[in-house]
């Protein structure tokens, strides 16, 4: 009898390799249909998230304009010695007339003078016109000129332009990092700071602001959060469209309408001054009060509504427990009901900071130069001053700044507290 | 007088009358006195105004007229942290963000009471409910017995006057729930304490009350002890609300004294007990209890009989229920302690249910 029980046993308490086979194939399909739902998802957030980034990481020290512009002056500029100060030797030089020739007669010096330009400003001009110059030679005669630069314009013999040369030739480079921290490399390549700190100012600011407007909708969220919690139902709900307002009306009409508030002649100066408080229209508009101001408003429902949902979720019965036990109102919603706020107090502040720090159309409209952020000197720099590979470090950087402030919140109120809603 | 006599009420409800929309009233006319000492159960359906009680003694709504009294004085104006009432809520209200200790020190610390002196009534109180080794832990490790017993706890710290409990044992499972039932009792035994407990559960409210308010729609049906409520109810809503029933309709013969005869429609003359019996000629409800019925046993053991058809049986374990159909078709339960003398009937039997006078009670019939 035993030896025949023995495998049924086993076939009761443990699988069969079939049974184990078809197990797993069932799963390995359960994970494909899964993974196929997700697809068009990772598809988006690549397209639309992580390719953007990306790039934008990779300009900020991927620069190969130069060295694709003139391939062989920088190849042979690596080998001059740009600590000295001689000039590179006769080879290069006529290397390099030959290049800008080449460029010249294809129009494309421009580019050339605009690149070599921002590590040396100044040099724009003498570039181009050089370059018209020499597209008026022959070929033959920049083969056998000696002195066929220095002849055009003396300053050719200075070695601080052909290190200008040198330095925008550098396919990989820190030098856009160093400009968005205000610093610099001198003649020895050491890095020092730069006498006029604008970048750092700038994130300085953008910190001070976001930091400003975080407060102030704090300031103006929780007491109204805490009454559409309390307030019946039909109450809360009209109180609660009032908040959502801003966000169905178009952000540009917003900012305008604190254009219409704000400027010298606007409702609130001339409110102001028919109520005699003031003889003077007060400046407010392109100042730093008027993105605060502007920026505090629009940023307003991102702090409300988490706080709302998280009060909405605390029982009275913690604040009632509390006056039972014999502590006054006050005492009590101190030590008892604003700790249960902290995690939508938390949400509302890390999702109004992120978004402020980088903000651009409010401060672009309404902030004046005073009122300038960060991101509108990123702008400035795609825009205008077509030097997409600064915008892109400066970008990085705050990019960075942003991570790193979200780490510390980490640290300090721990990101797992947070409740978005 | 200035000693506390013990027979004194020391909480007491006169004519309190609670309306929200000053329109349809939630307490209508609550009256009721409780002694020192005494655990209190105010019991009804959902909706009944009993936690409205409760949250007005605490302070936490209105009284809209009436007075509430605690040991001789009102205390309508008295704020409700200056009340010292200590309360035990359904979900326990602990607080998330402090630990056990810290959650137990509260009281004391707002009391300004000196540290060490916290120290050792936090390590007492926690002996007590037997959790001495979780001071360190915060609410949401513990389960939920044992935050009932620190919201209980919480409570009782800081000597309070009278415990409010409203439906503590609410979220709690069954079993868990029994336990905190003798909880709850042995530390009301052992401290003393004037106990006012809310809940909707009757065996809750049998089994730990000194006495008992039965409500419904904002006024008090009976107040009485467990054992007057099960066996004397005052009224058919009691009578229902209050463990389970048999009802016979009939129309009253005659009133003799604290015994009514009544007629059955298929013409039995019955004798029952007149609690709140309408005049002669009145329609009126027999209310009998399942386990006061007997089947099948000869007539002059008990003075009243009806015949009636035996339907099924439900197999409970420690009894059984036989479920029996009359003439009229009013269904008719029995509940026999499942031992060797349980009946062995087969459906469609016609049988015999008999009682005494005394187990059968003659009600008005609610509309």
């Amino acid at each position: 009898m035993e030896p025949t029980r023995q495998p049924e046993q086993m076939s009761q308490t443990t699988l069969t390799r079939d049974e184990v086979r078809e197990g797993r194939k069932k799963l390995r399909r359960r994970r494909r249909v899964a993974f196929l739902f997700v697809v068009p998802l990772l598809l988006f957030i690549f397209i639309a998230f992580i390719a953007p980034i990306g790039t934008m990481l990779y300009r900020s020290f991927y620069h190969p304009i130069v060295s694709q512009l003139i391939p062989q002056t920088i190849e042979k500029l690596s080998d001059w010695d740009e600590t000295g100060s001689d000039p590179p030797p006769a080879d290069t030089v006529r290397t390099f007339a030959i290049e800008l020739r080449a460029l010249a007669t294809e129009r494309r010096s421009g580019k050339l003078a605009e690149q070599v330009n921002r590590f040396r400003p100044g040099s724009s001009s003498l570039i181009k016109s050089t370059a018209r110059k020499l597209k008026r030679m022959k070929p033959e005669t920049l083969e056998q000129e000696r002195e066929i630069l220095s002849g055009i314009n003396p300053l050719w013999r200075q070695a601080r332009l052909w290190r200008a040369i040198k330095k925008s030739g550098v396919i990989v480079t820190d030098t856009f990092y160093l400009t968005a921290l205000d610093l610099t490399r001198d003649v020895s390549g050491e890095i020092k700071g730069r006498e006029t700190k604008v970048y750092i100012k700038l994130y300085l600011k953008s910190l001070k602001i976001a930091l400003y407007i975080t407060l102030l909708t704090a300031l103006i969220g929780f007491p109204l959060a805490y009454y559409l919690a309390t307030a019946p139902t039909r109450v809360a709900n009209v109180l609660l469209v009032f908040v959502l307002l801003p966000f169905w009306t178009s952000l540009l009409v917003r900012t305008t309408a604190w254009i219409a508030l704000l400027q010298t002649n606007g409702v609130v100066n001339s409110t102001l001054e028919f109520l005699h408080i003031i003889d003077q229209p007060i400046e407010m508009l392109y100042t730093q009060f008027a993105t605060i101001i502007a920026m505090t408003h629009i940023l307003l429902p991102f702090m409300i509504l988490p706080l709302y949902s998280v009060m909405k979720g605390i029982d009275p019965s913690y604040l009632r427990a509390a006056l039972s036990l014999g502590a006054k109102p006050l005492p009590a919603f101190v030590r008892i009901y604003l700790p249960m706020t902290t995690p939508g107090l938390a949400a509302g502040a890390l999702l109004v900071f992120i978004i402020s720090i980088g903000y651009y159309i409010t401060p672009a409209l309404v902030g004046g130069t005073e009122g300038q952020m960060i991101s509108n000197i990123i702008a400035f720099h795609m825009q205008t001053s077509n030097n997409w590979e600064l915008a892109a470090a400066l970008g990085s950087l705050l990019l960075i700044l942003i991570l790193v402030i979200y780490w510390v919140y980490d640290r300090m109120v721990g990101v797992s507290n947070i409740k978005f809603g | 007088m200035t000693k506390q006599n013990n027979n004194d009420p020391y909480v007491r409800f006169i004519n309190v009358k609670k309306s929200y929309d000053q329109k349809n009233l939630v307490v209508k006319d609550f009256n009721l006195d409780i002694r020192k000492g005494e655990f209190v159960t105010l019991l009804g359906p959902s909706g009944s105004g009993k936690t409205t009680c409760l949250m007005m003694l605490a302070g936490f709504e209105d009284v809209t007229s009436g007075r509430i009294m605690i040991d001789g004085s009102s205390v309508v104006e008295v704020a409700p942290y200056h009340r010292n009432i200590g309360m035990v809520f359904q979900h326990y209200a602990l607080f998330p963000h402090m630990t056990i200790g810290e959650n137990l020190a509260y009281p004391l610390k707002v009391r300004k009471i000196p540290a060490k002196e916290i120290a050792r009534r936090v390590m007492e109180t926690l002996d007590l409910v037997e959790l001495g080794a979780f001071e360190k832990r915060y609410p949401g490790q513990l389960s939920g017995g044992q935050q009932q017993r620190v919201a209980l706890a919480r409570a009782l710290i800081f000597e309070p006057r009278i415990v409010l409990m409203d439906e503590p044992l609410g979220a709690l499972d069954k079993n868990l729930r029994e336990q905190m039932q003798f909880e709850i009792k042995r530390l009301h035994e052992s401290i003393g304490f004037t106990a006012i407990y809310v809940t909707h559960d009757q065996t809750e409210a049998l089994t730990m009350s000194d006495r008992i308010a039965v409500f419904d729609d904002g006024v008090v049906q009976q107040c009485a002890t467990p054992e007057v409520l099960y066996e004397r109810p005052a009224n058919a809503f009691v009578a229902d609300f209050i463990g389970e029933n048999n009802h016979i309709e009939g129309t009253v013969r005659s009133i003799a004294g604290d015994l009514a005869r009544v007629e059955l429609s298929d013409g039995t003359l019955i004798e029952a007990l007149n609690i709140n019996c309408p005049d002669i000629g009145e329609p009126c409800r027999i209310s009998i209890r399942p386990e006061n019925l007997f089947i099948d046993q000869p007539a002059p053991a008990r003075i009243n009989s009806v015949s009636a058809e035996f339907v099924l049986n439900l197999y409970i374990g420690d009894s059984i229920h036989y479920y029996f159909k009359l003439g009229s078709g009013t269904e008719i339960m029995v509940k026999v302690l499942n031992d060797h003398e349980s009946p062995k009937i087969t459906a469609g039997d016609e049988t015999h249910l008999s009682w005494s006078a005394d187990r059968g009670l003659a009600l008005d019939r609610p509309v």
